[in-house]
Order: C-alpha cells, then sequence, then structure tokens
C-alpha cells in the first residue's frame, strides 16, 4: 500500500492516554532497564555509565509521573473549588481575627504604654522604605553620578509630542517628575458641551 | 554519593535562599544582581525609574521601550553578558529604555491598569520622546507587560510606531493547563477579601503561588537538574542568578489585581471589548501600529492559545503571530532565543523603523 512498516509498540504506545503513557515508562523504567542495568553491572562488569543512564532515565520518569500527577490535580475543578474554598475561609478567619484584636487591644496597649500592631506596622514600613533608600543611596553612589541629559532639561522647543493627551485626557493626577527642568504641559480644564 | 550530596548542597542552598526571602523580603532593588549592561536613569516619577542602554554603533531612528511584568524584578532582561535581551538589543543598534517598577507600598493600594498605563507608561513614553527627539516609539512588553503594552497601544495609539508583545495573557477562558485553572479559581468576593485584608497582594503570596505550579520542580527537579548540568561552562551562575530571578517577587498592587482577577480573569473584559480604564472603554480596535505577538509554545505560565486572538482584536493592516518553541522565560534567557527570537525581533523593527 506504499505505507511504511510501524513499529508496532511505538503506535500501541502513542495510542495511549498520556498518564497511562507515563505510567509505562516509570514501569519500563524502574522494573525492567534499571534492574537489567543494576545487574550487568554486577555479573558483567560493565562501567558506570550504563547505570548511571538507567538511574536517570527512571529519575526523569518519576519527576514525569509526579508532573502529570499535579497537572491532573490541578485541572480538576472539584480541587479548585476546594483550594478557593480553603483560601478564602483563612483569608476570612484572618480578616475577623485582626479586628477583633484590634478591638480589644487597640486602647489596651497605649494605656500600658506598648504599641499597637498598626504602630509595629507602620515602623516596618518604614524601616523598610530607610533600607530601601539606603540600598537606593549606596547603588547610586557605587554607579557614579547621574546627571539629567540637557535635552531633559532643556527639552526642545521645535518638537512636537502628543503628551498632553497622554497626561491630561483621561487624568487630572499629576506626578511630579525627578528633574527640574521638566517641562509639564499646563493643566487645563476642557468644557465639553457647553451652551447658553 | 557524591551526586546525592551534590544535589543535596544545591538544595540546601535553594531552601537557605527561599527561607531568606520569606525573613527578610523579596525583590527590591537593592539586591538586584549587577547589571549586564551599563545604564543611566533619566526620569523618576510615579511608580517609575526610566532606564536607558545607550545603542553599539549607529543607531535605528525608533527606540524601543520595553515593558516588564510587575510583579518580580526586570533584572531578568538583562542577566548577565550573552544572556541579556538588553545587550542583544542594543548591540542591533537600538536605543533601548526599560521602565524599572517601583514596588507599590501600602499607600500604592489604589493603584489599578488607569494609574499604571495613563501615568506610568504615558510618563515614560514623554520621557522617550523628549529624550530622543522622537514622535512615535517602538514598545515591547512581556508577559504582564505585554498586556500593559497593549493598552498602552490603545489608549495612545499616536505615540506607538510597533509594537512588540511576548507571551501576552489576552484570553482568560482558556482552560487547558494548570495555571488556567489555578488562576482562575479564586471568586471576585475572595479576591476581594484578599485586597481588603493584605491592601497590596504581598510578595510572599505570589511567590508561593507561582511555586505551587510545579511543585516537583521547585523543590527537586530543578536542584538536580543543576547537578546534571555542572559541567557545562556558565550554567551554574545562569542557575544562580536565574534563582535570584525567582524570588525577586514584589507586592501586587490591590486595585490592579482585583482588576486583573475580576475583570480580566472573571469577566474576560478585554476580549469582550468591556474593560475600562480611567474611564473610557479599551478598543483594541485602535490599535493600529504594527503588531509583532510573540508566542512561546512551551509557555506553561501564559497559555499560548490566550495569546492567539490578538490580530483579530486590533485595527493595525500589518500584524501577525510568532510562535517560537520556548517557555515563558526561555524566550528572555535561553541562548536559543537570544540567537535566533531577538535577532528576529531586531529585524522586524528595523523593518519598520523608516
Amino acid at each position: 500500500m506504499g505505507l511504511k512498516p510501524r513499529n508496532s509498540q511505538a503506535s500501541q504506545a502513542e495510542a495511549l492516554p498520556p498518564a497511562m503513557r507515563g505510567l509505562l515508562n516509570f514501569a519500563e523504567a524502574i522494573l525492567i532497564d534499571l534492574p537489567i542495568a543494576a545487574a550487568k553491572r554486577i555479573v558483567a562488569r560493565t562501567d558506570e555509565r550504563e547505570l548511571n543512564e538507567a538511574g536517570w532515565k527512571a529519575y526523569d520518569a518519576i519527576v514525569k509521573l509526579a508532573n502529570d500527577a499535579t497537572s491532573g490535580v490541578y485541572t480538576n475543578s472539584a480541587f479548585g473549588r476546594v483550594a478557593a474554598g480553603a483560601m478564602e475561609a483563612a483569608v476570612r478567619v484572618q480578616r475577623f481575627n485582626a479586628a477583633l484584636s484590634g478591638a480589644i487591644f487597640a486602647n489596651l496597649w497605649p494605656a500600658i504604654g506598648l504599641p499597637t500592631a498598626d504602630d509595629v506596622a507602620a515602623m516596618r514600613d518604614e524601616v523598610a522604605a530607610l533600607r530601601e533608600a539606603m540600598n537606593e543611596a549606596r547603588v547610586t553612589r557605587d554607579a557614579g553620578p547621574v546627571e539629567a541629559p540637557a535635552e531633559l532639561r532643556y527639552p526642545r522647543e521645535n518638537a512636537r509630542f502628543d503628551v498632553e493627551s497622554a497626561m491630561m485626557a483621561t487624568s487630572g493626577i499629576f506626578q511630579r517628575p525627578m528633574y527640574q527642568g521638566w517641562v509639564m504641559p499646563e493643566k487645563r480644564e476642557v468644557k465639553q458641551n457647553v451652551s447658553n | 554519593m557524591s551526586a546525592i550530596s551534590s544535589i543535596a548542597g544545591f538544595w540546601m542552598e535553594g531552601a537557605i535562599r527561599t527561607l531568606d526571602a520569606f525573613a527578610t523580603g523579596f525583590g527590591s532593588k537593592g539586591n538586584d544582581p549587577a547589571p549586564a549592561t551599563p545604564y543611566r536613569v533619566i526620569y523618576e516619577g510615579g511608580k517609575v525609574r526610566l532606564r536607558h542602554y545607550e545603542a553599539s554603533g549607529a543607531a535605528h531612528h525608533t527606540p524601543i521601550l520595553l515593558i516588564y511584568s510587575l510583579i518580580k524584578r526586570p533584572f531578568i532582561l538583562d542577566l548577565m553578558p550573552g544572556r541579556s535581551v538588553v545587550e542583544n538589543l542594543t548591540r542591533q543598534g537600538f536605543d533601548v529604555y526599560l521602565i524599572d517598577w517601583i514596588a507599590p507600598v501600602a499607600a500604592d493600594k489604589n493603584r489599578g491598569f488607569h494609574e499604571y498605563v495613563n501615568l506610568d507608561i504615558a510618563n515614560s513614553v514623554r520621557a522617550v520622546q523628549i529624550h530622543r527627539g522622537v514622535e512615535r516609539i517602538s514598545v515591547i512588553g512581556y508577559c504582564f507587560g505585554g498586556l500593559l503594552a497593549l493598552l498602552y497601544a490603545a489608549m495612545h495609539p499616536r505615540n506607538v510606531k510597533n509594537l512588540v508583545t511576548l507571551t501576552l495573557p489576552l484570553d482568560m477562558s482558556t482552560r487547558d493547563i494548570p495555571i488556567d485553572f489555578m488562576s482562575r479559581m479564586l471568586s471576585e468576593r475572595g479576591a476581594e477579601m484578599l485586597a481588603a485584608t493584605y491592601g497590596n497582594i504581598p510578595p510572599w503570596m505570589m511567590f508561593s503561588f507561582f511555586n505551587s505550579l510545579a511543585p516537583t520542580h521547585h523543590m527537586l527537579d530543578k536542584f538536580v537538574g543543576a547537578h546534571r548540568s555542572t559541567a557545562r561552562t556558565g550554567y551554574l551562575e545562569m542557575f544562580r542568578l536565574f534563582e535570584q530571578w525567582l524570588h525577586s517577587d514584589v507586592p501586587f498592587a490591590g486595585k490592579i489585581f482585583l482588576e486583573t482577577n475580576n475583570e480580566l480573569g472573571i469577566r474576560n473584559a478585554l476580549m469582550k471589548g468591556t474593560m475600562k480604564l480611567g474611564g473610557a472603554v479599551v478598543d483594541l480596535k485602535k490599535v493600529v501600529a504594527p503588531v509583532l505577538n510573540v508566542i512561546g509554545d512551551l509557555d506553561d505560565i501564559v497559555n499560548p492559545k490566550s495569546s492567539e486572538p490578538l490580530p483579530d482584536l486590533i485595527g493595525s493592516d500589518d500584524k501577525r503571530n510568532y510562535h517560537y518553541p520556548t517557555g515563558h522565560m526561555g524566550a528572555a534567557v535561553s541562548s536559543d532565543a537570544l540567537k535566533n527570537l531577538w535577532p528576529a525581533i531586531g529585524r522586524w523593527l528595523g523593518e519598520r523603523d523608516a
């Protein structure tokens, strides 16, 4: 018929579902290849290379099986529902605990001269910000001085930029640039549908 | 026995790295490795620190703005000499600008897509326009950065000359790979509760989520892989830098988390054309610049099928999907991608430079 002869074993393996194929590979590596390589190493005193290869093949088969199993669990909608439910419940409990302990202790700690959780959190944020600023200063110091390029200090007058729409059309919020020479578009009010 | 002790050594090193991150914090600029490519910061404002990497030799006319994801540090794009997207592009003669996102603090919990796209990216584009004296620039967005780049191109089409999106999460209705199910299991109410409890989603939670997607890999297999590849030149240095990047998670602002989960994830609003930014509906048909949408065929973080519909949704005449046999991060760090994919992207941009 003009068709190439097919390896019947290979085609049978391909026909199997992926999970079964993984299991088959795993069984082949653990129950056939590895014992044969070990026996050859002991009986025929072959070098370790063949045994190593069989060992890694078995390892790869195990990892593949584990990955397939994990994927199987994650793609199961029941697992998703249970995991989401557990997470939401945990967050809800955490919220309740935070509110409860806040209500009970908020006025107690200051009364006996201790900081509240918010105070500690605020201080932690401040320390983190200081640490970041210090790191930043160290990086900047190590990198040498950074100067604003002339173009930024003195933008070209003849350049046309589509920036007003970018800066203003969708928001009234301005962000202050780093360099004082940055020319920001004037804030303006756009009145639409004005009629007498 | 030596293999076991070697793997145990890598495992211990990894465990200490993870425990340290949980104890003292994940990503911050101070923890970044030394940059492989020199740069200057040309603008800082909002949550952006804009870096400029100068082109080697004669530069193309149109500069590139690289937008990386919000949830990890961007040094993966400039990991080490010879393994750097930035270096690759500058060597091809592009002036590269990279948005180095500043991690949100508690007061930034109300930052959403509008603030990141219409303010931070818009300001960065303006800085590039002024710095290079050009009207339009090329934008390359990676992963979540690709989504931000696409939104920017839709909201401010006149500023974008070319758009390249890599591993773009777009269609959230796909249900094939574990992350499709895991990332969409959280209900709107659950997401709101998370945001209300934490303000910004903490880095440890982001880290745990992504690691839990491939537990065997992160608990064992990557250390075994390190042992098996010890003999490869430069592999261990690369492995350690990559690990450092894996632990570089930063907080995810509460509002953008909610918008991502509820609007994009649950309602699939961008695909349905109902997503709003600053009160305006995002109309992807307004994207008229040439678009190259790079899809990693082996991507297990962004389903390749999720990126595929982009050309059908945008208004550009010059648009295409570019399938490449790589994984999610392989597109940034694999030697194959740096040898073939990025030069192809450079050529595509170069042909549209005039």
